[in-house]
């Protein structure tokens, strides 16, 4: 190999590093100037951003991923599981096809298509009302959770799915002409090889429900008191213009964010062991 | 009894998925819905929208967002992990935790670090779009990263630039007839999904330029104030954008794998 393709690539690449530098890193690693107050360390916007009304909006926050998650790994794990146990090709193509392009629609589309369904004249509330059931307000606490489980659901069933192709369709056979029974099977071999992908999958949920803006901010204006909305509301709200609370209230962010992301490589880790053994 | 669990499952997650789609599309073509269907059906909502000048301009401003950043993605995710793969094969960690990046620094979050960052001299980049452009381009890097990246995984780019070296071939000829033509599936993988994100983008639109220069999710939320059927008739748009773009990218790729991070 000359040199010319060498050189010209490895200029592109440290062009590329410069760029990642100045839009990616520094953006993120700036955000810790907030601890710096005139050239001293400071715990003053640290303090302001610890007031009980952004605690609430960090505990909301974390409840709403939690729950959000909690649903979307319950129904995308047993979806897995019905994609690993049933046969058809296609359905299964399909299927992963469609949960992976699902997973990532989100946003101020998905936000007014739950609203034509579940707002208030909504279809299903209409057909929830005319069968005599309660309705559900998509601009409720709960509401927000059916928006969520759109993109959930389909995330933890494709997640999951690698990690049921670890486990053959031949071992439960085996496990049951040994006198065990399904769910003895499941509980011994399959419980164990899934539960570091369970996990895994699980945080990244949490972390795509804890960091999301768009689609909140398109279902309720903003009008919820949730972290992403706060931070928001101090860079880009008319009123509430305060860098150095949007930037400490980042950094908040940030920090669940990378407890997330190490939680998840752990994981990861423990996952690629139980499928060597 | 586990077959009828397995079925209504996966007929669920089917309806899940699609009914809020398929309310949409009626809601874009219904004169007005109070009953469980609607009174009648026209097209008067999607002519108005088509005929807006403001709809085009917006739509405009997201294909140009979305052009550039593949654009951006492919220029310097291919020379990088080519020359990364061939001659520093250590840095790999480095780009790939590069990558990770957008994972605890999300939309919200870099648009307050480039917000306090690019507002004052010496670069005034705030409430430009290049500034957009450059973020959008980073939230997008790890789908862009991980289909180019497994492109250049499945090569083994280093024998094949040596077999064609030992063959007399130059340069430019290893860069055109072996190198390309191999990684070029997982390259256009990459920019499709870099296409998509970038398309559906709107915290770090609406953070960072907002109306000053309507991109077509925030013209959404604009419109939807007032007009819920020509907001239906744009989910319906962006649907079918982000299902087609999802597709596509999916087939260009052999393996039926699907990595998130």
């Amino acid at each position: 190999m000359s040199l010319g393709l060498r050189w010209v690539s490895l200029g592109i690449a440290l062009a590329f590093g410069g760029f990642l530098l100045l839009f990616e890193v520094l953006p993120g690693l700036l955000l810790a100037r907030v601890f710096w107050n005139e050239g001293q360390f400071s715990l003053a916007s640290w303090q302001e951003a610890t007031r009980p009304l952004y605690l609430r909006a960090l505990r909301n926050s974390f409840e709403l991923a939690f729950y959000s998650a909690l649903q979307g790994a319950i129904l995308g794990t047993l979806t897995a599981w019905a994609l690993w146990s049933s046969a058809h090709p296609f359905v299964k193509r399909f299927t992963t096809g469609l949960s992976a392009v699902a997973a990532n629609f989100a946003g101020p589309p998905l936000a007014f298509a739950f609203i034509v369904l579940l707002g208030g004249n909504g279809f299903f509330n209409l057909i929830l009302k005319g069968l005599g059931l309660p309705t559900v307000d998509i601009y409720s606490k709960e509401g927000l959770y059916w928006v969520y489980l759109y993109f959930q659901w389909p995330l933890m069933t494709v997640l999951m799915l690698p990690a049921f192709g670890a486990i053959q369709r031949e071992w439960l056979e085996a496990a049951r002409s040994l006198g065990s029974s399904t769910w003895g099977f499941w509980w011994r071999v399959g419980l164990p090889v899934l539960l570091p992908s369970v996990l895994g999958s699980y945080v990244l949920l949490f972390a795509n429900a804890f960091g999301a803006y768009a689609t909140v901010y398109a279902l309720t204006q903003g009008q919820r008191n949730l972290l992403p909305l706060q931070i928001g509301f101090q860079v880009g709200g008319d009123i509430g213009y305060n860098p150095v609370l949007a930037s400490t209230l980042a950094l908040m962010m940030a920090l669940v964010l990378a407890a997330s992301l190490v939680v998840y490589r752990l994981s990861r880790r423990w996952a690629a062991r139980m499928e060597q053994v | 009894m586990s077959q009828l669990l397995r079925r209504a499952l996966l007929l669920a997650l089917g309806l899940y998925l699609f009914l809020p789609i398929l309310a949409s599309l009626a809601y874009s073509v219904a004169t007005s819905w109070t009953a469980l269907l609607p009174e009648g059906y026209t097209l008067k909502h999607w002519a108005n929208l088509l005929e807006n000048q403001r709809f085009w301009l917006a739509l405009g401003r997201t294909a140009l967002l979305s052009f550039s950043v593949v654009a951006l993605s492919i220029f310097f995710l291919v020379p990088t992990l080519f020359v990364v793969r061939m001659y520093y094969p250590r840095v790999a960690g480095v780009l790939e935790f590069l990558t990770l990046w957008p994972f605890v620094f999300p939309g919200v979050i870099l648009a307050v670090g480039l917000i306090s960052l690019y507002s004052s001299p010496p670069l005034q980049l705030a409430q430009t779009p290049f500034l957009l452009i450059a973020a959008v381009t980073v939230i997008s890097l790890p789908y862009a990263y991980r289909a180019v990246d497994n492109a250049f995984a499945a090569a083994d780019i280093k024998t094949l630039a040596e077999a064609a070296r030992s063959l007399g071939a130059d340069d430019a000829k290893t860069l055109a007839w072996v190198i390309l033509p191999t990684v070029l599936p997982g390259v256009l993988s990459g920019g499709v999904l870099a296409f998509s994100a970038a398309f559906g983008e709107f915290a770090l639109t609406q953070l960072l330029i907002g109306t000053l220069w309507e991109t077509l999710p925030v013209y959404q939320v604009q419109l939807a104030r007032t007009d819920g059927n020509g907001s239906a008739a744009i989910t319906v748009l962006s649907f079918l954008a982000a299902w087609g773009l999802g597709f596509w990218a999916l087939s260009l790729r052999k393996d039926a794998k699907v990595s998130v991070i």
